[in-house]
C-alpha cells in the first residue's frame, strides 16, 4: 500500500465497490476479510480527499 | 450494567446533588432550558450526542488495541469493527438494522433515448440528471423518454443525520488510524499497576452542601489522561461539523465542559500538573475528514474561579428547586432548541413539548 501513489490510489478507488454495499451487513456476520475490504476503500479515499485538498492550496 | 442511582435529593427531588458537566452547563445556559432538558427529560436531535458516544467507544478500542501490543492494523481493523457494532440496532426479535438512516430502494433512468423538453429542444430526460434518484418501485423503461432505467439501493441518513452519520463515522474513524498511524504524538499515561488511564470516570464530592446538608458531587467521563510533548494533558476527542479554525478551539476557552474536565482531572491527577485540555478534534464531512490536535491551557487561578463558579449555580439550582421555578435566559433564545416551545402561551407548551421532543431522561451517574 506504502509504494502506491496518490494517483494510483484514485484510479483503484474509481473502480472499486462502494462504501454502503459494506454498510448493509451486520457486522456480527462480517469476517476481517469483510472490514479490511471496506478500510481499503476509505484508504483510498482518503487518498483522494488528500489530493484534491493539495490541489486547492495549489 | 446495575441502575445508577438518583442523583437527585432525597429531600426534593428537583435539586439535583450529583452535577455534570452537561446539566451545569444546560443550568448556566438558561434556567428553563435545564427544566426541560434535565429535569423533564425532553430531546432535540440526539445526533450529535450519539456520535459522540460512537467515535470515543471506536477510539478507546483502538487506543485499547495499541496498548495491548496489537499491530496497527490490528487495532484500525477493532476500531472499525466497534464502530459498526456500536451503530447497530437489534429489535426483540434479534433483526440488525443499521444506526442514523436507511437503505431505499431507487431507480434513475439512463437517458439512452433522444429527448425533447416542453420547449422542444434537445435535452436530458429529467429523470436521468446526475445525481437524482427516485423510490421504487420504478419502471423498466422510462415513462419519459423511452430508456432503460437501473435500480440500485442507495444509503440515506434521517434528517437530523445528514452529517454524522454511520457512514461518516466509519469513515472517520478508519481516516483518524491512517491519520497517526506512524507516530502519534499523544500517548496514554499508564498508571504504576500497568493499566492505561483511559475512559475514566468519577465521581469527586465538592465539599459544597445545600440546605439539607447533602454533599454536592461532580461527575463526568474522562477520555484519558494523556502526554503531549513533555506535559500531561486530559484528552478529548471532540467531534464537529465546523471547520477546525483559530475561532472554533478560541470557543473552548471558557468552555463548561473542557473546564469541569479539566478541574478535576487536576484533582484527581494532582501529581501529574495537569497542564489542561488536549482536544483532539476531528471536523466530519460527508465527503471528508480532518484532524487537529489542539492544547488548551488552564491556570490553577482560573480553576479556583470554576470552584466559585460553580458553588454559585449550585446556590441559584437550589433556589429555583425550592421554589420549583426556572426562568427563562431571554438572552440565549434566539440560539435555544426550546424556543419555538418559549414561544407559546405557557398553558399550551407541554403539548407541543410531547409533540416535538422525544424523552430521555439523562443521569450524570450513569455508567457509560
Amino acid at each position: 500500500m506504502a509504494d502506491k501513489t496518490g494517483q494510483e490510489l484514485i484510479k483503484e478507488a474509481a473502480e472499486e465497490p462502494s462504501v454502503d454495499q459494506f454498510m448493509q451487513q451486520d457486522p456480527a456476520n462480517m469476517i476481517d476479510e469483510d472490514l479490511d475490504t471496506l478500510i481499503g476503500v476509505l484508504r483510498r479515499k482518503r487518498a483522494e480527499f488528500i489530493a484534491k485538498e493539495k490541489e486547492k492550496k495549489g | 450494567m446495575t441502575e445508577a442511582p438518583s442523583p437527585f435529593s432525597a429531600h426534593n427531588p428537583k435539586l439535583q446533588v450529583a452535577w455534570d458537566s452537561t446539566s451545569l452547563g444546560a443550568l448556566m445556559f438558561c434556567p428553563r432550558y435545564y427544566q426541560h432538558t434535565i429535569l423533564e427529560g425532553y430531546r432535540g436531535s440526539k445526533a450529535d450526542l450519539e456520535f459522540g458516544i460512537y467515535i470515543h467507544a471506536a477510539g478507546e478500542e483502538y487506543d485499547k488495541l495499541l496498548l495491548e501490543g496489537k499491530s496497527w492494523e490490528d487495532a484500525q481493523r477493532g476500531a472499525v469493527r466497534k464502530a459498526l457494532e456500536v451503530s447497530s440496532i437489534y429489535d426483540d426479535e434479534g433483526n440488525w438494522k443499521p444506526w442514523s438512516g436507511e437503505w431505499v430502494e431507487v431507480w434513475h433512468c439512463k437517458g439512452e433515448e433522444p429527448y425533447k423538453n416542453a420547449k422542444g429542444n434537445a435535452a436530458k430526460c429529467p429523470y436521468s440528471h446526475k445525481g437524482k434518484w427516485f423510490p421504487a418501485p420504478g419502471p423498466s423503461t422510462c415513462g419519459e423518454c423511452g430508456s432503460d432505467t437501473e435500480h440500485e439501493v442507495h444509503w440515506y441518513p434521517y434528517e437530523d443525520y445528514k452529517v454524522k452519520n454511520r457512514m461518516t463515522l466509519i469513515q472517520t474513524i478508519v481516516w483518524y488510524c491512517e491519520e497517526y498511524k506512524d507516530d502519534h504524538p499523544v500517548k496514554p499515561y499508564i498508571f504504576p499497576d500497568g493499566t492505561p488511564a483511559v475512559e475514566l470516570s468519577f465521581a469527586v464530592p465538592i465539599d459544597y452542601h445545600n440546605k439539607y446538608s447533602e454533599e454536592y458531587q461532580v461527575c463526568g467521563h474522562l477520555d484519558g489522561v494523556v502526554s503531549f510533548g513533555d506535559e500531561y494533558f486530559i484528552r478529548d476527542r471532540k467531534s464537529t461539523k465546523s471547520t477546525l479554525s483559530k475561532s472554533h478551539f478560541a470557543g473552548f476557552s471558557p468552555n463548561i465542559q473542557f473546564d469541569i474536565y479539566d478541574l478535576f482531572g487536576s484533582i484527581i491527577f494532582k501529581d501529574l500538573h495537569i497542564s489542561g485540555i488536549l482536544v483532539d478534534a476531528m471536523q466530519v464531512m460527508v465527503g471528508g475528514s480532518r484532524f487537529v490536535l489542539k492544547p488548551l491551557y488552564r491556570s490553577n487561578e482560573r480553576r479556583e474561579e470554576l470552584i466559585e463558579d460553580i458553588h454559585y449555580w449550585l446556590d441559584q439550582a437550589e433556589g429555583y428547586a425550592e421554589k420549583n421555578y426556572w426562568p427563562m435566559n431571554r438572552r440565549n433564545c434566539w440560539i435555544c432548541g426550546f424556543k419555538e416551545i418559549c414561544a407559546k402561551d405557557p398553558s399550551s407548551r407541554k403539548m407541543y413539548l410531547e409533540a416535538g421532543f422525544e424523552k430521555s431522561f439523562w443521569n450524570p451517574l450513569e455508567e457509560r
